[in-house]
């Protein structure tokens, strides 16, 4: 064995960890510099969403940094050149030992599971939130490939825009008219899916005016890496305001317009709706509901699928 | 000449490579699996190859050539992902990048899809078949022959992921292919053909010797090991 000076050990050791120190800051800085939505929440849901992620790493901090550290200090401490370690062969087992690593992560699962359950519930995407300031309604319909919101109660619409009162709750309704896409504003609250034929919904209440980024978070075809959109929270009276310049569009958003519209088409501009057909929401929706008639072979086939249908809906009643 | 429309399908002269990039990686490919040829004829070892290797029933040696292909797969894989940032670092501004939307999309499936099936189990069967009956003191795997079969299914997978880039093009549905965007109304290519029977194949290998080590592990230990 090659006898080591123990200088230029400690020397090596002292340079190793002051290594460990700069690469943890350097990174931290550099991370600290980078503009991520979901670590700058504006809404009551993202800020909720970014405690839980700050809890929940820090509580797995509890358990990786310790197994981290001892990882390397056992290694090195038993190492084949160090005799000032306790060489035990015939260790059976130690009652402590086994206390820690089986009680300790016991702790936090139960931690964790109780956290999990409550925030669930709590931030269930379903569930409305209170306020005492009147919510807004916008339907949202994933297209092929841009975002198109509809205002039910203003009867506008917009393309690849949203806007709304900041500490106003908003809520979404959320389908699609092509393909499977997610719905996200990071900086207000989590992903939702859209998908043809059915609804679902998201309660979101941006806490700051500001231009929050949109986009789908679930692939969708040629066009998907357009389908981003501004998500704008402004004051009550700018809102007003934009609703009546929308009001005042040229363009409708009648059956005609949205077939145009629906056509695949990539990286569409904010377009601005003075009116909206009403119902359209429905009908889109119902467009999927309906019993498949394009691919079936045989229109008996057909036929039966309805009485089915019809049969169920009887028992229904 | 129905019989070539049987055989062919959607694939005509069109499903050759049309962009360089492609055409480099299909030339390049084409090139490699030539000279490989080449060179087993040259040192006259094909019927080594087949008596050693391709009919072998020695775990070690299936779990070998797991390994190896796992590797030439993780190859492809790291080629894909350096597209894919090489990529998103050009395509700044009014930039375009270097590929079609498309492309992109059929690369960044590729990488997905092969990372997982290719690489991923490649590495974990192969380490499996190279320990597991030298864990247990088992001199074989319960089914030596289904493990054979397994391999082979995975290497056919395999081939049929890697063929679109000399013939037809990748899915660019995703890796995880959810319809309605890998049906046949918003993917009407040969790319999710590819995918499926790639994946079938390849799964009625994991599947096989899944149970093979099951059936192993279970009923194989050496006296003495409960």
């Amino acid at each position: 064995m090659r006898k080591q000076n123990p200088m230029k050990n400690k020397i090596r050791i002292i340079l190793i960890v002051l290594a460990f120190i700069t690469l943890a800051t350097v990174s931290s800085w550099y991370v600290s510099t980078l503009h991520i939505d979901i670590l700058k929440p504006k809404g009551l849901i993202s800020l909720k969403e970014y405690d839980l992620l700050v809890f929940t790493t820090l509580l797995g901090f509890i358990i990786v940094i310790p197994v981290f550290v001892l990882a390397i200090v056992i290694a090195w401490r038993y190492r084949e050149s160090n005799t000032k370690a306790k060489y035990t062969p015939d260790a059976t087992g130690s009652r402590t030992a086994e206390a820690i690593w089986w009680g300790v992560p016991i702790i936090l699962i139960t931690i964790l599971s109780v956290v999990t359950w409550t925030s669930t519930h709590d931030l269930d995407p379903h569930k409305p939130l209170s306020s005492d300031v009147k919510p807004i309604t916008v339907q949202v319909i994933a297209l092929d490939w841009k975002w198109l919101f509809i205002y039910p109660e203003q009867n506008i619409a917009t393309v690849n825009m949203v806007q709304f009162p900041v500490d106003t709750p908003v809520n979404f309704v959320i389908t699609a008219d092509a393909p499977m896409n997610s719905f996200w504003i990071p900086q207000l609250g989590g992903q939702i899916y859209a998908m043809a034929g059915m609804t679902t919904k998201l309660h979101l209440n941006a806490t700051e005016t500001g231009d929050y980024k949109g986009s789908s978070a679930n692939i969708s075809g040629e066009g998907f890496s357009g389908m981003k959109f501004i998500a704008r929270a402004t004051s009550k009276a700018d809102y007003d305001a934009w609703v009546a310049n929308v009001k005042a569009s040229p363009r409708h958003l009648t059956t005609s317009e949205y077939s145009v519209l629906a056509a695949q088409s990539t990286n569409n501009p904010v377009t601005l709706y003075g009116s909206s057909t009403d119902g359209l929401y429905d009908t889109i929706l119902m467009k999927y509901m309906m019993p498949a008639t394009k691919n079936t072979e045989t229109p008996a086939h057909d036929m039966s699928e309805m009485d089915h249908m019809k049969h169920m809906e009887m028992e229904a009643h | 000449m129905n019989l070539f429309a049987d055989i062919l399908g959607k694939l005509s002269l069109d499903a050759l490579p049309q962009e360089m990039v492609t055409l480099g990686a299909g030339i390049g490919m084409t090139l490699g699996a030539l000279s490989l040829v080449a060179l087993v004829t040259y040192l006259k070892r094909w019927t080594w190859l087949w008596k050693e290797w391709i009919t072998s029933l020695d775990p070690k040696k299936i779990g070998v050539m797991y390994i190896i292909v796992a590797v030439v797969m993780m190859l492809r894989g790291f080629a894909d992902v350096i597209m894919m940032r090489l990529q998103q670092a050009l395509s700044v501004g009014d930039s375009n990048g270097l590929f079609t939307a498309d492309t992109f999309q059929q690369v960044f499936s590729a990488h997905g899809t092969i990372m997982i099936f290719f690489v991923a189990m490649g590495l974990m069967f192969g380490i499996i078949n190279l320990i597991v009956p030298l864990q247990i003191g088992a001199r074989d795997v319960a089914f030596p022959f289904l493990n054979s079969v397994s391999f082979w299914l995975f290497f056919a997978g395999m081939i049929i992921i890697n063929l679109p880039m000399v013939l037809g093009e990748f899915s660019a549905a995703g890796w995880l292919a959810y319809p309605p965007l890998s049906g046949i109304q918003y993917s009407p290519g040969v790319g999710v053909d590819y995918w499926i029977w790639s994946l079938q194949l390849s799964g009625i290998g994991s599947l096989l010797s899944g149970i093979n080590f099951i059936v192993t592990i279970l009923k194989m230990r050496t006296p003495g090991m409960k």
